[in-house]
């Protein structure tokens, strides 16, 4: 064959191999990047959304259209091989069932599950963390359902949260397209609450981190709210900064998640936002 | 002699020179040695699974999920031992030819320096699928004995993964044996390239960005274990989780590995191509 034409064959079946992969390549890295990122089985449109970091293991945590869930970094078949080994010869033990299918994903429905177990288990699962997903889940021997998480590991809670978790993966409406704008990683903890009774506010964020902890507050119009003072257990610092649009509240202290948004809410309760 | 004749000529030849070389018994006494000594340690320690995975929640494993631990240890030998019979076969394939003069009498044959090397890659490629073929037989005999379960469809997966590692490998090696004249520096280069180029790279990207090189080959060349647990045996920022690699991550590496097999082999026909004998 000419050599010349064997060249050419080369090349062109060369790009005909290259270009398509390197596209294919491309949309499936980001397919896997999605896959992997627990954001993306957190609904857009939540009203409050927090991540908790500790000792390496993230968990994520969100109440969509008031029913609450949590993506955690396990899929259903651990938490199934951990209740082998944990519930063998308990009175009630755990249940994990098909309950429904729902966008062509199985939902499970999870019985007699006490998720602070999971800190004895060999899980690392740190116990502040799970603290945060004891409160914000329905009690312990109630049933919650459950669905894998692509390989980012699981959510569970709700059935409502579950489905939402699942649509909004589908469609790809999720959190993780503005988690980086409301949320900070490198905290222990951060949250982003949509308050639904409090007109003049847009959104809270927040976030803390060994005593030290910051408040954000997004104001819908150009309103200022002044100054105010927090008052637990003795002195601390509480720097205000206000202007019109946005209130800065920066606070050196301990506080846990549930007393900062506490106070803060108060605090625009009284002022009347 | 018709193009394809004189193809299966020139692997033949390379094949039967490939398998009668010394690099050849190394490298089966070297696979031989592992796999007995993987296939004494899986039936010695089968029972201390729980401790290596570290969790009390891996004391009742159901057998699918002992099977793929033990498969996904098995493969950790697999990342490794394609890199080093690649190297043997594949690293002298055009500078060996320079550097003994052989290309003397072999560039004046009448046959076209594309059907030479296609013959020569498809050649080394063939000789290190049998080498790495040979440990494959020992795990999936183990395999059978200790869980009467074998074959698994994840394990085809691995293999058919490990194929396209081989042959993406075996490109490199083509391409940077097509640069040189000289054995040695072949040899050198690709061994520096592959175990500390890419694995510096890869260090730097994940502890300064938190980013996962996934277009460097020796990260893509480890969904071959990761496709039992997604755990990687050389990353820092794995989770302690057993599940396997997801679909998305297998076609994302085995796209990686496709495009080094291809772009590789291009380029070393071209190189070798312009080769002139000095």
């Amino acid at each position: 064959m000419n050599p010349l034409l064997t060249k050419i064959i080369v090349i062109v079946a060369a790009v005909a191999i290259v270009v398509p992969a390197t596209y294919l390549l491309a949309s499936q890295y980001t397919s896997s990047q999605s896959e992997a990122n627990p954001f993306s089985y957190v609904p857009l449109h939540s009203e409050v959304v927090a991540e908790a970091h500790l000792n390496s293991t993230a968990i994520y945590l969100f109440v969509s259209n008031g029913s609450a869930g949590a993506v955690l970094p396990f899929t259903i078949n651990e938490i199934e091989l951990f209740a082998n080994a944990t519930y063998a010869n308990s009175s009630s033990p755990l249940q994990i069932t098909p309950y429904t299918s729902y966008m062509s994903q199985t939902v499970y429905s999870v019985s007699n599950f006490s998720i602070s177990s999971l800190g004895s288990s060999g899980f690392t699962l740190n116990n502040s963390i799970l603290a945060i997903v004891s409160q914000s889940l329905p009690g312990n021997n109630s049933t919650l359902f459950a669905a894998n998480a692509g390989t980012a590991g699981m959510v569970i809670g709700n059935l409502g949260a579950v489905k939402d978790s699942i649509s909004s993966a589908g469609s790809g409406n999720t959190f993780s397209s503005v988690a980086t704008s409301y949320l900070d990683g490198t905290s222990n903890y951060s949250f982003y609450v949509k308050p639904k009774n409090l007109s003049s506010v847009n959104y809270i964020t927040g976030n803390i981190s060994d005593g030290h902890s910051n408040v954000y507050v997004s104001l819908s119009g150009n309103t200022s709210l002044g100054s105010f003072h927090f008052v637990k257990n003795g002195t601390y610092n509480v720097t205000v900064s206000s202007k019109p649009g946005s209130l800065m509240v920066t606070v050196t202290g301990n506080y846990t998640l549930s007393e900062l948004v506490g106070y803060v809410t108060q605090y625009l309760g009284k002022v009347g936002a | 002699m018709a193009g394809r004749g004189r193809f299966l000529t020139v692997f033949t030849h390379y094949f039967t020179n490939y398998y009668r070389s010394r690099s050849f018994y190394v490298m089966l006494i070297l696979i031989l040695l592992i796999s007995s000594l993987m296939t004494y340690l899986s039936f010695r320690y089968s029972n201390n699974l729980p401790s290596f995975l570290g969790g009390t929640q891996f004391q009742n494993l159901p057998v699918s999920e002992k099977e793929n631990v033990f498969a996904f240890l098995w493969a950790f030998i697999l990342l490794d031992v394609p890199v080093f019979a690649s190297v043997f076969f594949g690293s002298p394939a055009v500078s060996s030819e320079i550097e003994n003069k052989t290309s003397y009498h072999i560039f004046s044959l009448p046959i076209g320096r594309f059907t030479l090397l296609g013959g020569k890659y498809l050649a080394a490629f063939a000789v290190t699928l049998v080498v790495t073929s040979i440990y494959i037989a020992f795990e999936a005999a183990v395999l059978g004995i200790e869980f009467h379960a074998f074959p698994f469809p994840r394990f085809y997966i691995s293999y058919g993964l490990l194929i396209l590692f081989i042959l993406s490998l075996t490109s490199l090696t083509f391409l940077i044996s097509s640069i040189f004249s000289k054995n040695l520096y072949a040899y050198i280069t690709v061994f520096i390239i592959y175990f500390l180029v890419f694995n510096v790279v890869e260090i730097l990207l994940q502890l300064l960005y938190s980013y996962n090189a996934f277009f460097l080959l020796s990260n893509a060349s480890s969904i071959v274990q990761r496709v039992f647990i997604n755990v990687s045996t050389s990353n820092f920022s794995s989770a302690g989780s057993i599940t396997p690699a997801g679909i998305h991550e297998v076609l994302t590496s085995s796209f990686v590995m496709l495009l080094y097999t291809v772009i590789g082999f291009v380029a070393a026909l071209f190189v070798f191509e312009r080769r002139e004998v000095h």
